[in-house]
């Protein structure tokens, strides 16, 4: 039976439980006022609430011993302390969809990777673009065995997606294609793919103790209970399941965007460090590919896109496909040289995050997946939208060079490639100004060009969401069986 | 943000949660009273032992699919059955086991006897063996939770020392 100490310790875990519900309870409450994701979240996170306090209840009158009943309100402390920290995440904001048409198109392909999923994209200024995935699986970690889990996640989504775009860079369109990265996050784990490492490491077992010896100086005694080399495969297996899911979740956002992605991981991704991480990087290093290896495996992903034919509309378009291939060339054969100082210390895990990565793309590139962008689109739209661009006219339609045809909507993927193209491509006009902090440049110059981006942006965002629109429209047309079709007469 | 420290440390939670599930389902069963969601809790507990089995990585891989036919994450693997060496450690000597081999066959004996449970079969009826483990396998699992927590109120230490810097 609980004693005075032990009684006193729970009805002060449910008095700070009773504080995260009352923090919840405004957000589950607006049901009417859209945002469903934030609403879903918060009803569940007050049933989780609901059930630890019920839970504590169960401890009181139990017959748990002292060490037990200790050990019950210690972890429900740490279950609080979870709870809390999820509550001040969606307490803080609102889910950008609602405010932007153009997030929609993300939303449609969560879903069609898992019908059972549900997407919040935020913009918290603090943060990375990340995305948080586990939150139905950490909510439910930490709810006590005892506890039933059917009547507590009654009508949560199986996948909750949480996208958060930095509210600084959230106006700039062309950081979108950073999204799909964070998509590939979910298909890693839909498709399972963390189970390869498991596979591939004990193979490796042999030449991972001779990475210890040559590290520790000291030969592991396998054995022994208080090793180092348990710890020492602990901090290694996380390095390399970490990069290896980096490294699959790159590809699967190429699948997704399409060649754009490489274009943004470099121009947004890479400003700020080197190509290669060092030990001395610390986290990075160890949780991160190097951008080497990132762009070498993107190069790989985006070659179907790139080879084969394009349709061009002038000889400017063809020599903008020589160039486009001349320059991917290029970065590929610049980055296959191997950097200067080259350090091979830790080339065993590279060989088994390659090791890694090459079966799951055995597995996975064998697979026909609907939501996957298609690389003869690309090379069907990209041009007539680029050159519609360079005309000033928004590039949401594809009218396949018949001028008086009523054209179809673009396909979203295929804007933002031409948008990326155009960024990169169109001479006259420069927008770079992410990598400007060479001091070549003067403010004015830089001001320009961070006006030109922000008409660019208007332009490319408008564009995706007329396609959008456009898109929704003839989808409702389908639906009225032809009532659209009349022809409507002036005196109408 | 939320974060992989949230993640982890939900990770470790769980795994104490299960960790003490599974010492009051065996000691209901020895005093023949069982918890409602016994099955579930034994079904995950042999989950738990079969991640034991792999994060070692000197298991069969035929018996390691065996209990873990959707697979398991090497990370998560790895660190079970860093958990579970940290147990035995503070074990008393005569129930550690020394060798990857007494590692192995300690497993396919817990693995054994929460079949048994599983399978309701009286205690009196298991081999002499599986019996006399039953005790140690409670023990062991109250020893893992208690590991569980202290590793989880360390973290909660570290985390205000960072505040404090």
């Amino acid at each position: 039976m609980a004693t005075r100490d032990s009684k006193a310790a729970i009805h002060l875990l449910a008095d700070k439980i009773a504080s995260i519900r009352s923090q919840a309870q405004p957000y589950a409450d607006r049901i009417k006022q859209a945002s469903p994701g934030i609403v879903k979240l918060a009803i569940h996170e007050i049933r989780v609430c609901n059930a630890l306090v019920r839970y504590l209840g169960d401890l009181l009158v139990g017959t748990f011993s002292e060490e037990d009943l200790d050990l019950e309100v210690s972890k429900i402390a740490h279950a609080i302390l979870i709870l809390a920290r999820t509550t001040r995440f969606f307490a803080s904001d609102d889910n950008l969809i609602n405010h932007y048409d153009s997030l929609s198109p993300w939303e449609n392909l969560v879903k069609s990777i898992s019908a059972d999923a549900d997407v919040i994209i935020r913009s918290q200024s603090a943060y990375e673009f990340e995305s948080y995935l586990e939150i139905r699986d950490m909510l439910e970690r930490i709810l006590p065995l005892d506890v039933s889990r059917a009547d507590v996640f009654r009508g949560f989504p199986k996948h909750f997606i949480v996208l958060n775009i930095p509210i600084v860079q959230a106006w700039n369109v062309l950081h979108y294609a950073l999204l799909a990265h964070e998509i590939g996050h979910f298909i890693y784990n839909v498709e399972q793919l963390e189970q390869i490492p498991l596979a591939v490491v004990p193979e490796y077992r042999e030449r991972l103790v001779e990475f210890f010896k040559r590290e520790r100086g000291t030969t592991p005694d396998l054995e022994a209970f208080d090793d180092e080399f348990s710890r020492f495969l602990q901090t290694w297996s996380k390095v390399i399941t970490s990069r290896y899911k980096e490294l699959m979740s790159d590809t699967f956002g190429a699948y997704i965007i399409g060649p754009c992605i490489l274009f943004a991981l470099r121009d947004f991704g890479l400003p700020g460090f080197r190509l290669d991480f060092a030990p001395g990087d610390g986290e990075r290093f160890l949780g991160y590919p190097s951008f080497r290896k990132r762009f070498l495996l993107l190069l790989q992903a985006i070659r179907p896109f790139t080879e084969g034919t394009f349709r061009t509309e002038t000889a400017d378009n063809k020599r903008a496909v020589r160039r486009l291939r001349r320059f991917l060339k290029t970065w590929g054969l610049a980055l296959r040289q191997p950097a200067a100082a080259a350090d091979d210390r830790y080339g065993l895990i590279e060989q088994i995050v390659d090791e890694c990565v090459t079966r799951a793309l055995t597995k996975v590139s064998a697979a026909n997946y609907p939501w996957r962008y298609d690389a003869a689109l690309y090379r069907t739209e990209l041009f007539e939208l680029y050159n519609r661009i360079l005309d000033d006219i928004p590039p949401n339609e594809i009218r396949n060079g018949q001028a008086a045809a009523v054209g179809t909507p673009a396909h979203w993927q295929s804007i933002l490639n031409a948008a990326w193209l155009y960024y990169l491509d169109f001479r006259t006009e420069k927008f770079d100004v992410f990598r400007w902090n060479d001091g070549k440049l003067s403010e004015d110059t830089i001001n320009h060009r961070h006006k030109s981006l922000r008409r660019f942006n208007d332009f490319v965002t408008r564009s995706i969401e007329l396609s959008i629109v456009h898109e929704r429209f003839l989808k409702d047309k389908r639906c009225l069986e032809g009532i659209l079709d009349d022809p409507v007469e002036i005196d109408d | 943000m939320l974060g992989s420290n949230e993640l982890e440390r939900a990770d470790l939670l769980e795994m104490a949660h299960l960790a003490s599930a599974l010492k009051r389902t065996i000691r209901s069963f020895e005093a023949e009273k069982k918890l409602t969601n016994h099955r579930e809790i034994l079904e995950r507990g042999k989950q738990f032992v079969g991640c034991v089995m792999a994060g070692s990585l000197f298991s069969p891989r035929e018996e390691v699919h065996r209990l873990l036919p959707e697979g398991a994450g090497l990370y998560e693997s790895v660190r079970a059955y860093g958990y579970a060496r940290r147990t035995w450690a503070s074990s008393t000597p005569s129930v550690r086991p020394t060798t990857q081999q007494a590692v192995l066959d300690i497993l396919r004996l817990y693995v054994k006897c929460l079949e048994n449970l599983e399978a309701e079969t009286p205690i009196t009826a298991w081999p002499p063996l599986e019996q006399q483990a039953l005790t140690g396998i409670a023990s062991f699992f109250g020893a893992l939770e208690r590991i569980l927590v202290g590793e989880l109120n360390s973290r909660s230490l570290d985390r205000s020392m960072e505040y404090a810097y």
